[in-house]
């Protein structure tokens, strides 16, 4: 008895309360002096709220009562009393301004730094709102055009697949073609995908089914404002390009696209191929632009038929969105032999022509968008049947991939899968395809026979230090060389600007002498009638990145031809009741995108089906719809902590001493109160919140308010 | 597919989890090895975790309130050897064990069932202990045998063995037509009607406070007594298919017939019966109207009630704070025994009563208590005030509402010339929405929160309200203004200083001023320095 009376009082001073009870009780019911002063004296010692306080007295009290004379006892007592304080002031009920879901919320300045806005209603603009904004819908933050993530999800959950067009077409101008080929940005931080939280939403996939299960009639959006009478010309008619193009139409300019090639597009022509993408998808959603006035003239190239400084003569701005036709040839032995091509120029042939002439053995070097697109599209223009049986053989399309020897065309890339940029699937697309990957491998010289190449030289790789791009550089293991023998080689080995085609009296003052532009990646150049929009500016990247970028430019463009800014960027804020969300959609799993067999696999059939409309409202039911904002009002609050009782998630909801403000106002941290007294605001922090809406249900004085937070951009009248 | 509402957890603990606990075995078992979810479901046999950790909270069933003294002692004896030598009475007239170890609470359970008294159905979504008024089977204006319909309904399997109701459920049979009986806040109420020299019996439904109160609706005017078990259980039946099992803060009854409403409820009760082939239905009769008419308070303030029965009186203690020790215990019972007939009633004031004590010891059954300590004066007046254990015990609670009661008691109650000048008055303070203290039914009814300080943390009070009452249509209490713990006595102070300065006769009631003026007016008269 003795040790377990020491023992505990040793966990009392290690700050083991609960425990040293624990033991004390365990030898039978406190009844001895020493048993009630030790378990008076841990929770004196506990003293987080008063519970603690009021077991201390008890058990003080028992002591007493039993023949303690331990001081402490009776001095636990007397500290427990609080004092009476005189009244003065008046009595009035309590006062809060924000409220709960029942109430509706003022147009006016937020009263507490707490709150999550800088308004509690309405509009604002505050870079605090804006932050919210990004922390909060965190995949809206995340795609380069801020599409609207959660409304147009919301829309589709609601079999509103007509108003999730729109609302991406508004956001992304190419809702069809990016509802397929989209790099995606946005489900790699989707709040679904965080940990303990299952899979992203998947948004492209969702996206696609606004896009197949709307009416068929063109969109044409309304313009923001009336004729300028200003003219832009616009050169290259890629996603860069015709998106800049079509928001300057919106913004009331006069637009006319130039592109060299014979059908507009660019890469989503020229480079994607058809069987991820159908061309009439992109036909429509170009028409769409054209018919808000946008002329389009093909087959003019600038720097032929006419030059970049005539052009910018007759106009008052000129948008460069040229893209990335200038082709990274690897500089190895060997390399003018026959039958090594440029995959970007490969993939042009077989886009226009629909077919080209091909090897038996064809190796693909990269690891991007165009390496897969070159293996995918070799492996369906390969040789006839061998691998087929006979019984099957007439179940499959002439042209299906199964008639060709797998293993005969393969990728071949420096780094690992992890550095691969490539879009979600694809890798397992290959996989499936039967198209090899080896990874950490680098070409280091063409062997040829008779001019023709006849092998490729590799020596193995590993990932050293990161590189510029922040990817691991991959470092040559020294004597690991071999030869691979092949008839074709597709280098998907980058592509740069191309600038050649501008002018001589311009090219000193825009191009660098690597043929890069000077002005980088920004809007502007040294002519400040030219512009610059897309991977032209930035570099190869992807669709979605350069129509964020030229929607971008487009702005700058408007401000430089009106001298004004004449679009803003406000968080609206608007009350609701109810997020139309119940748990159980939490628990919904990942729904698979169908795709047709490798039997139908050929180079004009879409590999991909896209969901049904029912497997389409299946999914987007499981956005947490992360617009919702959920919050308490301090004032209205009593502290009772039900809310904290019921919440699913570990930090959604927090006991707060105090907020941390940045000098712009935003919350950038916390300190968490340990005593009740010490709580000063039972505060929702909405960045690890999953809109379940169980606090909601939870709080007794309804104090809790819900609202829909969006990114709108509106044009500034006057 | 749209994601179909699935079972909540609790739904699911209450399918999957037997509620009746071999506490022999929970005894051995290490408490890591208790699942929370398990934990929850103690509740069914009464049994709740404590706040402090090591502890349980133990509440026995005690139907209509009554206990006789060796079912008492039996009680007194437990909570001696495992209960730190103390009990509690609570709002529903029974008693509650505090601090008790795991490995006690078979002890407490089985020592109970030996004299009688269980545990099961203490708490959890079951009908709870069924209550009434304390002058049941005493008062002087008994119309109907109240005690006799609680027993049949305590011993009704059927109603008992409802151990996955939506919510918890409350039954409520008085003697009489008084509001004492509290019929208003039950989810079933049975009031006693007399016809021509026939008993039979008025039904109300819907009552319930919690965070959102409602008052019950009349919903059969008349039933014949032998159909009173049919329709109790037709109503456990329509919550069970009605209750809304998803959202626990709109599950109880009280939605239910709210959402019916009271006409809708009584020809689902009447179609439950049908489908039960009880006969009879004819002769219950619809009420005429929806809103309820309680009687009055029929007591006020008395120490001594004669009873109904010759020769026999009732004697009231008041209990400070509902918590009884050991050696008072002792006393009480022992009066009960040698001057008393040996009946102890437990009063949803939480006070004793003892019953059937013989007129001619009456006075020195007064005396003997004054002698040992107790007070007999004050009930329903300010010195019977009623808590609920508040941070102290409970896991809940935002405000410490035993401590508000020792200081409003200590600063009020003493005071005699000024509590009688008052008159009636009921204070509850309850120390969270939950409402165990009924504070919304209280004439001053004090409700724990929590005010942010601008300045930092935050400071612990009440949110004050008034005018509450459970007689005539009855009247949920109406906020006037919040009040900081440690201002909380000058604050009451101050809104009985209005009423006294403000009422219109000496006569007229604190319940009755609240409805005369109306709140804004009592909020200004308290906004005045
Ligand atoms: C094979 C391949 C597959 C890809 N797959 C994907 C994918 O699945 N998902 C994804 O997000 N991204 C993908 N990308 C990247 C994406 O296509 C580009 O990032 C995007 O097209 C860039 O758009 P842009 O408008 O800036 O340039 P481009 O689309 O390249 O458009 C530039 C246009 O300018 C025209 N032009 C150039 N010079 C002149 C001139 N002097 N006069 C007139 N016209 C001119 C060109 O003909 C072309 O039409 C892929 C790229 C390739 C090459
Ligand atoms: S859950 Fe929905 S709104 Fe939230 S990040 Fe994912 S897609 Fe966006
Ligand atoms: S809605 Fe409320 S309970 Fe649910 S995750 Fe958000 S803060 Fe937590
Ligand atoms: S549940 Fe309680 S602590 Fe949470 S917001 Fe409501 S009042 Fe405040």
């Amino acid at each position: 008895m003795e040790q377990l009376l020491n023992q505990a009082e040793e966990l009392i001073n290690a700050g083991q309360c609960n425990e040293a009870v624990e033991l004390l009780c365990r030898q039978g019911v406190p009844q001895e002096t020493r048993v009630f002063e030790l378990i008076a004296l841990a929770h004196h010692k506990k003293d987080q709220a008063r519970g603690d306080v009021y077991s201390a007295v008890i058990f003080a009290g028992r002591a007493i009562s039993s023949g303690s004379t331990n001081p402490l006892m009776q001095q636990i007592i007397d500290a427990s009393k609080r004092q009476d304080k005189d009244l003065d002031h008046s009595l009035a009920p309590q006062d809060y301004i924000l409220g709960g879901w029942q109430d509706t919320r003022p147009v006016i300045d937020a009263p507490l730094s707490s709150n999550a806005l800088s308004k509690l209603n309405g509009k604002a603009d505050a870079p605090k709102d804006f932050d919210w904004l990004g922390k909060n819908i965190p995949c809206q933050k995340a795609c380069p055009a801020s599409t609207d993530i959660p409304g147009y999800l919301q829309a589709i959950y609601e079999g509103r697949h007509e108003d999730a067009y729109n609302i991406n077409l508004r956001d992304n101008v190419f809702p069809a073609v990016l509802g397929r080929v989209c790099a995606r940005p946005c489900e790699s931080e989707c709040r679904h995908g965080w940990e303990d939280l299952g899979d992203p939403v998947a948004i492209c996939f969702s996206k696609r089914s606004a896009a197949d299960f709307k009416g068929q009639d063109l969109v044409v959006m309304d313009k923001w404002f009336e004729d300028s009478g200003k003219s832009v010309a616009v050169i290259g008619s890629g996603v860069a390009g015709l998106a800049a193009a079509r928001q300057l139409a919106l913004l009331g300019h006069k637009v006319t696209v130039y592109e060299k090639h014979s059908t507009p597009g660019g890469m989503m022509n020229q480079g994607i191929p058809v069987f991820r993408l159908p061309r009439d998808l992109i036909a429509k959603e170009i028409e769409q632009i054209a018919a808000l006035g946008v002329e389009i003239i093909c087959n003019t190239e600038i720097g032929k038929s006419i030059t970049l400084s005539e052009l910018t003569e007759q106009n008052d701005a000129v948008v460069m969105a040229a893209g990335t036709l200038r082709p990274n040839l690897l500089d190895l032995p060997g390399k003018e032999l026959e039958g090594i091509r440029h995959g970007l120029e490969f993939l042009l042939d077989v886009n226009d022509n629909g077919t080209t002439a091909i090897g038996d053995k064809v190796v693909v070097i990269g690891g991007g968008f165009t390496a897969m697109d070159c293996a995918r599209t070799a492996r369906r223009l390969g040789a006839t049947t061998v691998q087929i049986e006979e019984e099957k053989a007439d179940q499959v399309a002439t042209g299906s991939i199964l008639r060709i020897p797998k293993g005969n065309v393969g990728v071949w890339y420096r780094r690992s899968v992890d550095e691969m940029l490539v879009t979600p699937g694809e890798i397992e697309e290959l996989e499936h395809e039967h198209i090899p990957l080896e990874t950490m491998v680098s070409p280091k010289a063409y062997v040829g026979e008779n001019g023709k190449v006849a092998a490729m030289q590799f020596v193995r790789t590993e990932l050293g230090e990161p590189d510029a791009s922040g990817r691991r550089r991959p470092v040559e293991i020294k004597g690991s060389e071999f030869e691979l023998p092949v008839d074709t080689v597709l280098l998907a080995t980058g592509q740069f600007p191309d600038t050649s085609w501008i002018d001589e009296a311009l090219k000193a003052e825009l191009v660098e002498e690597d043929g890069w532009l000077k002005s980088g990646t920004a809007f502007s150049t040294a002519r400040d009638k030219i512009f610059a929009a897309g991977d032209f500016a930035t570099g190869a990247s992807s669709l979605i990145q350069a129509i964020g970028h030229a929607k971008d430019a487009a702005r700058a463009v408007d401000q430089f031809l009106m001298g004004k800014v004449r679009l803003k960027d406000f968080a609206k804020i608007e009350d609701v009741t109810d997020s139309g969300r119940i748990r159980e959609m939490d628990a919904v799993p990942l729904q698979k995108m169908p795709t047709i067999d490798l039997e139908k696999r050929d180079l004009p059939t879409e590999v991909e089906l896209g969901y049904d409309k029912d497997t389409s409202v299946e999914e987007t039911q499981r956005c947490y719809q992360c617009h919702y904002k959920y919050e308490i009002d301090a004032d209205k609050c009593i502290f009772c902590d039900w809310c904290v009782k019921a919440k699913p998630r570990p930090d959604c909801i927090l006991k707060v001493k105090e907020l941390k403000h940045d000098d712009e106002g935003r919350i950038v941290g916390w300190e968490i109160a340990e005593k009740a007294d010490d709580v000063n605001m039972i505060w929702i922090n909405q960045d690890d919140c999953i809109r379940c809406g169980a606090c909601v249900a939870a709080c007794p004085v309804d104090a809790i308010s819900i609202q829909k937070v969006s990114l709108v951009t509106e044009p500034v009248s006057a | 597919m749209k994601a179909q509402p699935d079972l909540t957890q609790v739904e699911k603990d209450k399918l999957e989890i037997n509620p009746d606990f071999d506490f022999r075995e929970i005894a051995k078992r290490p408490f890591e090895d208790i699942s929370p979810n398990e934990l929850a479901m103690f509740k069914w046999s009464g049994v709740y975790h404590q706040l402090q950790p090591s502890f349980f909270m133990i509440r026995v069933v005690t139907p209509g309130g009554r206990m006789t003294t060796k079912q008492f002692n039996r009680a007194v004896d437990l909570g001696e050897k495992y209960a730190q030598d103390e009990m509690c009475i609570t709002t529903r007239q029974t008693l509650q064990y505090h601090w008790i170890r795991k490995e006690d609470i078979y002890k407490i359970i089985e020592g109970m069932a030996e004299v009688g008294i269980t545990s099961k159905n203490g708490c959890g979504d079951v009908p709870r202990n069924i209550i009434g008024d304390s002058l049941a089977g005493a008062g002087p204006n008994q119309i109907g045998d109240s005690l006799k319909l609680i027993r049949w309904m305590a011993d009704d399997d059927e109603i008992q063995n409802q151990r996955n109701l939506p919510r918890k459920h409350k039954i409520s049979v008085a003697s009489s037509n008084d509001a004492l009986a509290q019929t208003l806040m039950n989810c079933q109420g049975w009031v006693p009607v007399e016809r021509d020299g026939v008993v039979g019996w008025k039904y109300h439904a819907g009552g319930g406070l919690g965070a959102r109160p409602y008052l019950a609706k009349a919903i059969f005017d008349w039933v014949p007594e032998d159909l009173v078990m049919a329709v109790t259980r037709a109503a456990i039946e329509a919550f069970r298919r009605h209750g809304d099992r998803r959202h626990r803060a709109h599950s109880r009854l009280k939605v239910v017939v709210d959402q019916m409403g009271a006409k809708k409820f009584g020809d689902v009760l009447i179609d439950i019966m049908k489908e039960k082939n009880v006969q009879g239905l004819d002769s219950i009769e619809f009420a005429a109207s929806a809103v309820p008419n309680i009687g009055r308070m029929s007591i006020n303030g008395e120490a001594v009630i004669p009873q109904k029965t010759e020769g026999k009186s009732i004697v009231r203690i008041l209990i400070p704070r509902s918590e009884i020790k050991t050696p008072e215990s002792r006393i009480i019972s022992k009066l009960a025994d040698e001057l008393g007939g040996g009946i102890i009633m437990f009063t949803n004031r939480q006070n004793i009563e003892l019953h059937d004590v013989p007129n001619e010891n009456a006075d020195k059954l007064v005396a003997a208590l004054h002698e040992a300590g107790f007070k007999t004066e004050g009930h329903e007046h300010l010195p019977d005030i009623v808590a609920c254990v508040g941070t102290t015990m409970c896991k809940m609670a935002v405000s410490d509402s035993p401590d508000a009661y020792h200081r409003l008691y200590n600063a009020l109650a003493t005071d005699e010339t000024y509590w009688k000048a008052i008159g009636t008055l009921r204070i509850n303070i309850t120390g969270c929405p939950n409402n165990c203290a009924h504070a919304w039914v209280a004439d001053i009814g004090l409700r724990g929160t929590r005010t942010r300080n601008p300045e930092g943390g935050s400071v612990e009070g009440y949110s004050v309200f008034v005018g509450g009452k459970l007689s005539e249509d009855g009247k949920i209490a109406e906020y006037l203004c919040d009040a900081a713990t440690e201002e909380i006595v000058p604050a009451v102070k101050k809104i009985l200083d209005a009423y006294l300065a403000n009422r219109q006769s000496d006569g007229e009631l604190f319940v009755d001023f609240c409805a005369r003026i109306g709140i804004s007016n009592f909020q200004e008269l308290v906004a005045s320095e």
